[in-house]
């Protein structure tokens, strides 16, 4: 995966249950502003459907996919995008492809592409021609991507039980014994090689695909 | 694609799942999932994936087909489980995908997906719910014209061709909103506003929802017990 879809059972209820409550809030305040502008949600139906087309192919037996998340940004902008990455994520989960009950984390993580997307292709456009400025985007937002996912597995490492039971030690070392540890050095020695490699793919490719696109279409690049 | 196979699954069988409504079928899914997040036992949660294979069997699904359908989130589940200190819980965030990857699943093979999204509309904003409709809807007619791309790069042996394959990609794409700009149109001229998608009643009560709603009783009570 150019960005890491985590699976259900490795983080703890708490995380799961905030990561869906945070994506319905945010998915109601995206939902309002695109209402409010008259944005299209038939654009947003065949980009989302378009993402999952080109999501659901598995490059080889590593685990990795294209995503162009960063691209549907582009296109759709920052809250059409975060809907559109939720729709992506949701139907992926209902296939057994990445978590179904961290489908909100899944979402938070992957929208962290999405979102940052416009602001920086916005920028990226005044120094770059726009395929580059598309890949650029598209690899600092894998980045982001794949920071938010460790972020989210070092976090859920912390365990309340330490700040909870101050004073009873040997409540504490048993709820310590019962919650899994994550070797961070190991879960990044796994993950950030697989990550770099298909950040660098994707942006390549989306670079490729860019180029073509802004060939034929350059109206959709403003 | 697995999605056209799943959906025409869901769509066409006729099996006792397939008779039962949504909602006992989304509470039977949602207590199972629930029962493999916080569980620790590698019995249970292999016993569960076991349970829903045999359900899907039952059912007359291509349990086979669901089996390595859900190899892939297991395999992915294997490099999280791999960073774990204690080696025991490699095996428990194994089952643990593999289990809930097979409870959803079946759920989407014996459900049509409008009935998926329906249960939803409590929860989600109607927008989103319109975009799940659309996204469902658009899959299938861009997967027809990338198919037709690739089969033609095919014949011209150019489908090892990293230019060429991006050069069908970008096509889907470009067809993409074309079909988004015409879809527009339509959804104007019909008077679209937001949640006028789905206008259906609920559904009827049969003998396998109470099934359903009794295994998924036996299913709260047996987690509740494998913590003691």
């Amino acid at each position: 995966m150019s960005h890491l879809h985590v699976p259900d059972g490795v983080l703890p209820p708490a995380w799961i249950i905030s990561g869906l409550i945070v994506t319905i809030i945010l998915l109601y305040f995206a939902a309002n502003r695109v209402k409010r502008q008259g944005r299209s949600i038939a654009l947003l139906g065949v980009v989302s459907a378009f993402l999952l087309l080109v999501m659901s192919v598995p490059l080889g037996i590593i685990p990795y996919h294209l995503n162009l998340a960063s691209l549907a940004g582009i296109l759709l902008g920052s809250e059409l995008g975060f809907i559109a990455v939720f729709l992506v994520t949701f139907i992926l989960a209902l296939l057994g492809h990445g978590g179904v009950t961290v489908v909100g984390l899944n979402t938070l993580t992957m929208a962290g592409q999405t979102v940052l997307a416009p602001y920086l292709y916005r920028l990226l456009k005044k120094k770059l021609p726009v395929p580059w400025a598309v890949a650029v985007t598209t690899a600092v937002g894998i980045a982001v991507s794949t920071l938010l996912v460790i972020g989210i597995i070092w976090g859920s490492q912390v365990n309340p039980a330490l700040f909870l039971h101050r004073g009873h030690d040997h409540e504490v070392a048993e709820t310590v014994e019962a919650v899994p540890q994550i070797s961070m050095v190991r879960f990044l020695a796994l993950t950030l090689p697989v990550a770099t490699a298909g950040g660098l793919i994707e942006s390549v490719f989306v670079f490729l695909l860019a180029l073509y696109l802004y060939r034929l279409r350059p109206n959709l690049f403003e | 694609m697995d999605l056209a196979y799943i959906d025409n699954l869901a769509y066409n069988g006729t099996g006792p799942l397939h008779r039962a409504n949504a909602k006992s079928k989304a509470a039977f899914a949602l207590v199972t999932l629930a029962g493999v997040i916080v569980n620790r036992h590698p019995l249970y949660l292999g016993l569960v994936s076991l349970g829903i294979l045999g359900l899907s069997f039952l059912e007359g699904l291509p349990w086979r087909r669901f089996l390595s359908l859900a190899l892939y989130p297991a395999f992915l589940a294997l490099l999280f489980g791999l960073a774990f200190s204690q080696p025991e819980w490699r095996w428990i965030v194994l089952l643990r995908a593999m289990a809930s990857s097979l409870t959803v699943l079946l759920f989407l093979a014996t459900t049509p997906y409008i009935e998926i999204f329906y249960l939803l509309r409590r929860l989600l904003p109607p927008t989103v719910i319109d975009g799940l409709f659309l996204t469902y809807r658009s899959i299938f007619l861009l997967l027809e014209g990338l198919e037709k791309a690739l089969l033609a790069l095919r014949l011209k042996g150019a489908d090892r061709d990293p230019r060429a394959i991006v050069s069908a990609l970008g096509l889907t794409a470009l067809r993409a909103v074309d079909m988004a700009g015409r879809l527009e149109k339509i959804m104007v001229l019909r008077g679209y506003e937001a949640g006028s998608f789905f206008l259906t009643s609920e559904q009827e009560w049969h003998r396998e929802d109470y099934w359903l709603w009794g295994l998924s009783l036996i299913l709260v009570v047996l987690t509740f017990l494998s913590f003691g």
